[in-house]
């Protein structure tokens, strides 16, 4: 299973998905586009803590995917 | 390293360890899962830094500049030289989110999408006598 967090009040969401199979694959695309269209960028985190790659376009084999809220300067 | 910093090392790591533990139990869920997820990003590195002096640092993933994230307050992240000095102050955060989450949040975006956060961050000088 591939794991999608979102960071929210709550601390983080998470939602699975098997990369698999056609209908959890398509909300997770879903979910991945509905929350890049309002601003948050996600990022497929690396292994260990290792430097993650921002993805643009829905990846189905990225095993975690983080998605931050827009970021503003303080 | 001399006796006296690895000793002055394994003091300040079980000192914040032993405040950590006393703190986190009187923290919400979300602050704890914050951190939970915080931590399970961090390299073996930057968790060691974490867990000794609260602050860990990161290369930036185009230019490969050094910063530093401090867990704590406002312009909490510092570009720092070849030297480790402060060269910069940096703010910026994702609104709405725990300090656990806020902090990965920098570190990701510094690694991830470095140019794009410097473009929104705002820039304050070193303050003086810093590191």
């Amino acid at each position: 299973m591939h794991l999608q967090i979102v960071m929210d009040s709550n601390g983080d969401s998470r939602h699975e998905f098997d990369p698999a199979n056609l209908s959890s694959l398509a909300t997770a695309e879903a979910r991945f586009q509905e929350l890049t269209g309002k601003g948050f960028r996600a990022v497929a985190l690396g292994k260990d803590g290792a430097p993650g790659e921002l993805i643009r376009k829905f990846d189905p084999q990225a095993e975690q995917t983080l998605f931050i809220p827009q970021l503003q300067g303080g | 390293m001399n006796a006296s910093v690895t000793v002055g090392t394994l003091l300040r790591q079980v000192w914040w360890r032993a405040v950590s533990l006393l703190s986190i139990a009187g923290w919400s869920v979300a602050n704890r899962r914050g951190l939970k997820l915080l931590k399970a990003n961090l390299t073996s590195t930057q968790l060691n830094d974490f867990m000794t002096y609260r602050r860990f640092d990161v290369v930036g993933g185009e230019s490969g500049r050094v910063y530093r994230i401090r867990y704590a307050g406002t312009m909490n992240v510092k570009e720092l030289d070849r030297d480790g000095r402060c060269v910069r102050r940096l703010c910026f955060y994702p609104e709405g989110l725990v300090p656990g989450d806020i902090v990965l949040a920098q570190k990701v975006a510094l690694e991830a999408f470095e140019t794009e956060t410097l473009a929104i961050a705002n820039k304050f000088p070193p303050l003086l006598g810093r590191a």
